[in-house]
Formats: C-alpha cells, structure tokens, sequence
C-alpha cells in the first residue's frame, strides 16, 4: 500500500475502528446479564467475554493507529460520483425484494427484480431487460423448482 | 495395498451414472467461474451449497469438489488470454502466460497450464490418499487441546497470510469468532444474542452470511465501479495447444517442482492456491539459467505456478477431511455442506464414510482427465464466454444467491441476512477489511469455543493443558509466533512485497 493510500484511509480506520469499538462494548453489556463461570467451569458467557475484550484491544490498536496517520486528499469514497446510485438501488430492490417475494411468489418477484436491475442499474433496452427477466424467471423455476424439486414459493400465481 | 482396494471401492462409487454427471458438471461450473473474472470458486460454491442439500452427500461433494479444482483450472485461461486472471491463484500466470500470448504462442501456455494442472492434480491425489488416513489415524489419540490448538494455529495463520494490516485481519477474525457465538450455547443450551428472534436460535447459518460476503458484495463492488469497461480479448486464432518437444524438457522440472510445492503448502491453513503459485514462481526464477527471462514469456513461468496451485486445491482437503479443520474458505465452505449433511469431519471421517472419502478421492482423478477435455478441445468456447457483458452476468447471480438462500430454511429472513453481510463486505472491501478470516472463523469458532472450554474443564483451569502435550504446545508456539512475526520488521516487509506483487496482478 502506498503512502497516498494509506493517507487516504485514514478516515475510514478512524470509523471503523470506533465501529468495532461500539461492538465490543455492546457485547460487554449483553454478557453483564449472562453466567461468565470461572476457568474451570467456563459457561456460556466466556467466550464472548474473551473476544469482546480482545475485539475492544484491537479497536483501540486501530485507533492508535488512524490517529497517528497524517490525512493530505482522501480518496472518495465512490468511485465515480454516480455511482451510489447503483449500490442504493440494488438494494432498495433486494430489500423490496424481500418484502414481496412470498406474497407474489417466485416467477414473479424474480421477473420484476431481474427486470429492474437490467434496465435500471444494467442499462438494457425494455426489450432486452423483458426478454432476460422472463428467460431468467422461466429457466430457473423450471431448474430449481420442478427439476431439481426445491421448495419455491408459488404466491398469487399458486404454482 | 490397502490404498488401492479402497480406491477401487472409490470408483465404484465415482463410476456411478449420477456421480459422473455431476462431477462433469462441477468440472463444468468451475470452468466456467474460473474463467469468468469476478465470480470466484467460493461465491460459486456457497451459491451452490443449496442445490446439493438434494443430493447424497458423496454427490453433492463430489460436485463442489469439482467447482474447486475446475475453477483453478479455468483461471489460467484468462490470465494466459486476457491478463486477467480468472481467480486470485492464476494471478502470477499472468507474467509470463499472457506474454507468451502476446508472442503468438498462446497455445502452447493454455496447453501447459492444463497438462500441467492435470499431472500435479494426479500426483496431489497419491499424496492425499496416502496423507489423509495417517493424519487421521494419528488424531484418534487427539484431545480437546489439541483440536483447538489446530484451529487456532489456522486462524492464526490466515491472519498472517492475509493482505494488508494484520491488525485489521485480527479483528475480522474475532468479529466472526463472536458472530459465531450468536444461537443456542450447544453445552449449556442458553440462547445468546438472539434478542429473541426465532431465525437466530440456531445461529447465523453460514450460506447466508457467504452467499453476503462473497456473491453479493461482488455484485456491489462489480457495479459500483462500472459496468461499462471492455475487455480487450485475444483476437489471434488458437493453434497448436500441444506443446513442443523443447517446451515439455523445459517444463517438466517446474510441473513436478510445483506439484511438491503446492501440494505441501495446500497442507496448510491460508490461501494455499495464491502461495503455493508464488513459492512456484520463486524456486523456478531462482533455479532457472535465466532468470532475467522471466516476466517475458518463460514457459517455466506457467508450468510451475499453474501445477502448484492444482496441487494445493487437492491437498487442502488433507486438513479437513482427516482432522476436521477447514485450512481455508472454501474447505470452510465444503465442511459447511457436510455438516448440512450431518457429516462431522475429522479422525473418524475416513473409517466412518469410506464411500465419501474414497468416492470423492477417486472422482477427482475422473474430475482431472474430464477438465483435460474442456480445457483443451474446448478453449474455444471459453474465449467466447469471456464476452459475456456484466449487464447480463450479474442480475443472474443475484438471482442464484437469491434462490440459494431462501431454499436452506425457506425463511426470508435469511435473504436479509445475507443482504446484511453483503453490505457489511462492500464496506469491508472499501475499508481494507478481508472477509476470509470472518468466515473462517465463523466456521472454526463453535470448535474452538466447545475444545477450549473442554480443555479447562480438564485442566481444572489451568491454560497450561494447551501446552502439556506436545502437539498442541508446536501448533499453538507456532500460532502466537505467526502474530508475534507481524511486529518483526523484516517479517513485515516480506509480507507486503508479496502483497504488492498480488495486488499488482489483480
């Protein structure tokens, strides 16, 4: 890694090493209402002590260290300005996705979701984005679910 | 003698109609990930984790198996072709395999990494035949400390090999040691960090958390930076694949060179295709006449690398199947189908499932003759592959992990949580975080935590019981030296001169 990045990633050390620092301490609550034992009788509070202690060690160490790095530009954090757009919306569509998928079933939350992402985040003309979504839906219902007889959810269309 | 009557029995059960397709179809999938930059052998294997929850054990592993090795296979295409290579492992065949290309001698480097891969895969499985059952013999007489001693010497170890700041492999590492400790404590049978969500009484399941962290945080990562970029790909028409007389006296050191180096450093704990393909590169620049050659089209530079790092995806299975430790993510991953299975790896796997033990070792062999075929006929129609544009490639494998999570419990849940991890991974990515060890420990914490508190139940609280008996006291000297090195300067610059040439080629 070269200086430059190294500079870079100061910020995101700074987080992330506070990230896991919030971690341990919110495990050291969770295990103040668990039975920790003692050496020779450890229970089940024991290990999440031990590694809450050292995931607490650690983020300090990472800390020291993000601390002690000097910022001059820090990379961007997208790698081109539009590009949040994309994560943003495949996720949203994911977790829609979720949402749906029982209630509309297979076939269909798989079309919408393959669609949208061919013609939103793939760029794919309607008809491209069409024909992937119904040919990628079809052929994996007919794989996953009457091939290969895994359990899919049938949703309003019941199959 | 033993040896050979149980291979027989092996391909008894490998020479089966269903084994056959689907170890043809695991050669094919691995192939064609391995060709197929940005979707490696292990999203590939936790994205058809499900499909073999159908399947008999021996065929569901014998498919995965094959994904692994096909992928090592198929990586060199595109390093050789493209300069891309197709996984991490192909990443040093780039040198020399995509200058010979250049020189208009494509196929004799497509050529010798396949045969090459084909003899050190051979050679890989004598020694896994002949390594395994000793090294799961001698673990009969090992105790709880011993058994968290190797787990821990492994951890260790992957935080040592890993790229970048140690410090942040260490808290990946203990992030997915405590992700593990999340479910039903399998000793007391108290619940911990549930927060009473039903989904979360049998802890995080590691399909979802991988299917996260390598399938969808792929995905992020791969549209984040564009799907607009052209692959230049090797326009020249492909002939004579077979190599020359004067390639095969030139080669010949190297491939049974790598076979040695691959397959020991496939032993151990780490990313044993990437090292094993390095050490390969190192001894045959180091023993060549002419070392200044290497980097402009050394066929040395190929056949060493490429048969090392077939070597070491057959010889890690060593670790996991006699001893029960995952050495790396993908054996964390085939252990994952295994236990799905309710087949616990370690001493008594070998004795106890001859039929998967045998029948997986003897399809490898089959496995290795059929990735010959669609590696050399076939060079053809994985150059086209190469063409297939993002746009398409990715909703389907969002689609695959999507299929493959819901199907493990039929529970939506677990696409949310496989949604978590993809997420937490793309910020990994951008924060220098690995996902390697997390995984690893994930699968290696619930051994760790019930050999650890085991040990001190015996020792009456004693941590002296980790260094009493022999065995456990090297593994675990050698895993606090292998943390203790990271603070070595000298340690330190020869880790990251190999993580520069790493990043480098990918």
């Amino acid at each position: 890694m070269n200086n430059f990045q190294g500079n870079a990633m100061q910020k995101r050390n700074l987080y992330s090493s506070f990230f896991f620092l919030a971690l341990s301490i919110f495990v050291f609550i969770e295990v103040a209402g668990m039975p920790v034992g003692t050496l020779a009788t450890p229970r089940n509070g024991f290990w999440p002590l031990i590694h809450g202690i050292l995931l607490a060690v650690l983020s300090l160490i990472l800390l020291g260290q993000a601390v002690k790095e000097k910022e001059r530009k820090p990379l961007p954090f997208w790698t081109e300005p539009g590009s949040w757009k994309r994560v943003g919306m495949t996720l949203g569509a994911l977790f829609v996705f979720g949402l749906v998928y029982e209630h509309l079933g297979f076939l269909l939350s798989i079309f919408f979701l393959i669609g949208f992402m061919a013609r939103s985040i793939g760029s794919m003309s309607w008809l491209e984005a069409l024909i992937l979504a119904a040919a990628s839906s079809l052929a994996s219902y007919g794989l996953f679910g009457m091939l290969l007889d895994m359990p899919l959810p049938g949703g309003i269309l019941g199959f | 003698m033993d040896a050979l009557t149980n291979l027989a029995y092996g391909f008894s059960v490998a020479f089966q109609f269903h084994n056959l397709l689907f170890c043809f179809i695991g050669a094919l999938i691995g192939t064609l990930v391995g060709v197929l930059p940005g979707l490696g052998p292990s999203a590939t294997i936790a994205l058809l984790l499900p499909v073999t929850f159908k399947m008999s054990p021996v065929t569901g592993i014998i498919m995965l198996a094959g994904i692994y090795y096909g992928a090592m296979y198929g990586g060199s295409t595109t390093a050789i072709l493209v300069n891309i290579p197709g996984e991490a492992a192909s990443v040093i065949t780039c040198l020399d395999g995509h200058q010979m290309a250049r020189e208009g001698r494509a196929g004799p480097a497509l050529g010798i990494a396949a045969i090459g891969s084909f003899i050190a895969g051979t050679l890989a499985l004598i020694g896994l035949m002949v390594f395994a059952p000793i090294l799961g013999q001698a673990a009969l007489s090992f105790g709880p400390s011993e058994f968290f001693s190797i787990a821990f010497l492994g951890l260790t170890l992957v935080v040592y090999l890993s790229r970048g700041s140690a410090v942040k492999a260490m808290v990946m590492a203990v992030f997915g040691l405590l992700i593990g400790t999340i479910g039903t404590d399998p000793r007391s049978g108290e619940t911990r960090f549930t927060f009473g969500i039903f989904s979360l009484m049998d802890g995080v399941g590691i399909v979802p958390v991988a299917m996260g962290l390598f399938g969808i945080a792929e995905v992020l990562e791969n549209i984040e930076i564009g799907l607009s970029s052209e692959r230049e790909i090797y326009k020249q028409k492909l002939k004579g694949l077979l190599p020359n007389l004067e390639d095969w006296k030139r080669s010949f050191g190297s491939i049974m060179r790598g076979s040695l180096i691959g397959f020991f450093i496939g032993i151990l704990p780490g990313p044993s295709g990437i090292i094993g393909s390095f050490a390969s590169y190192a001894a045959e620049k180091k023993l060549s006449r002419y070392p200044e050659r290497f980097g402009a089209g050394v066929i040395e530079g190929v056949a060493g690398p490429e048969s090392a790092n077939n070597a070491a995806s057959t010889s890690s299975f060593i670790p996991l199947l006699a001893l029960g430790i995952p050495g790396n993510v993908i054996m964390a991953l085939i252990m994952g189908a295994l236990m799905i299975h309710g087949i616990q790896p370690g001493p008594l796997f070998i004795s106890g499932n001859p039929e998967l033990f045998w029948g997986v070792v003897a399809s490898m062999y089959i496995g290795n003759v059929m990735l010959i075929v669609l590696n050399l006929p076939m060079i053809g129609l994985w150059v086209k592959v190469l063409k297939i544009p993002y746009t398409i490639l990715f909703p389907l494998i969002v689609l695959f992990c999507l299929i493959g999570v819901y199907t493990v419990n039929n529970s939506v849940a677990d696409i949310y949580i496989m949604l978590f991890f993809g997420i937490l991974s793309f910020l990994m990515r951008k924060t220098g975080f690995e996902a390697a060890p997390f995984l690893l420990a994930l699968i290696l914490g619930p051994i760790m935590e019930n050999s650890f508190r085991q040990s001190l139940t015996i020792s009456h609280g004693s941590l002296g019981i980790f260094f009493w008996r022999p065995i456990s006291a090297a593994l675990v000297i050698l895993g606090i030296a292998s943390i203790l090195s990271q603070g070595i300067p000298a340690f330190r610059k020869r880790k990251e001169v190999l993580n520069d040439k790493i990043g480098k080629g990918n």
